[in-house]
């Protein structure tokens, strides 16, 4: 929930500065000032081994893409259709392939099927939103 | 034409879990915070030759905007460490349950306060209810992760 808020906050943030400085500029310096921080707390806090990037599976390294072909898809529905509609299709699009995921096992992730406490809890949250937004 | 467009968000989306997914499974192997490096790095490339091609704005405006907004960034580092750190502990889909719970209760917040130059959008009852369901929901979503550790700690 934490990140949650963290990603409120840096999308009303980030859209201010986009406002002034480009969309596709504010979102780029998002990440050059991500990489740079996160770099420097590696350097000094890291006890992981970087070095496991020449030896994981390749599809592991497509988080970076992954980022930015959401924020570019992002950037062009708002536009088309306005925030209200994109976020909640975007929401809808997460709960929906994060189900399959866990129900198929896929990327490595472990095998939960989709059951009645699942269900459920897609029900009240899509109740939710048509109040929320 | 309609429906195509639809398809855009619902991509970005399915892009965000897919995300979240590959990059828990890449946390445990070299660690939280090396996978957010890795993330925000690859990103960042990608992105140069993007905005290249695609900008239409003016990064160097970035000096005059006022500093509150360059806090941005953090809170992405926050947003994506948090991840890759739950994910391999709670699953894909409680992560992202929470995190969009979290996201809307922040963005009310955000709305009634107008904090950040956003509109002013008052906390009224409907969003009151909006909130107890979400809190059902994730109730739903918890109980079965404790019932499945109880049944495999018996």
């Amino acid at each position: 929930m934490i990140a949650g808020m963290s990603l409120s906050i840096e999308a009303a943030i980030g859209g201010a500065l986009g406002q002034h400085v480009g969309e596709l500029e504010s979102t780029y310096y998002i990440f050059i000032i991500g990489a740079m921080a996160t770099f420097l707390v590696t350097l000094f806090f890291g006890k992981g081994d970087l070095r496991q990037i020449l030896t994981v599976p390749k599809w592991n390294l497509t988080g970076g893409l992954l980022g930015v072909v959401y924020l570019a898809l992002l950037v062009i529905s708002v536009t088309l259709m306005g925030v209200g509609v994109s976020v909640t299709a975007v929401i809808v699009g997460q709960i929906i392939m994060s189900i399959l995921i866990e129900h198929f096992g896929l990327l490595g992730s472990p095998r939960i099927a989709f059951n009645r406490n699942r269900l459920i809890a897609v029900v009240l949250l899509m109740i939710s939103f048509v109040l929320v937004l | 034409m309609n429906i195509i467009m639809l398809l855009l968000p619902l991509l970005a989306g399915i892009g965000l879990s897919v995300q979240s997914a590959v990059n828990g499974t890449f946390g445990k192997r070299v660690g939280t915070i090396e996978s957010a490096f890795f993330t925000f790095f690859t990103g960042a490339i990608f992105l140069t030759i993007i905005v290249n091609f695609f900008g239409q704005g003016n990064i160097l405006n970035i000096h005059e905007v006022p500093k509150w907004q360059l806090l941005c960034a953090i809170f992405g580092v926050i947003y994506l460490s948090l991840m890759v750190l739950a994910v391999p502990k709670i699953g894909v889909t409680a992560a992202v349950i929470s995190v969009i719970v979290g996201q809307l209760v922040a963005s009310m917040v955000i709305d009634h306060f107008g904090w950040f130059e956003s509109e002013v959008v008052p906390f009224g009852i409907k969003r009151l209810i909006g909130v107890v369901l979400m809190c059902m929901a994730l109730f739903f979503v918890f109980r079965e992760k404790t019932d499945k550790s109880a049944a495999q700690s018996s």
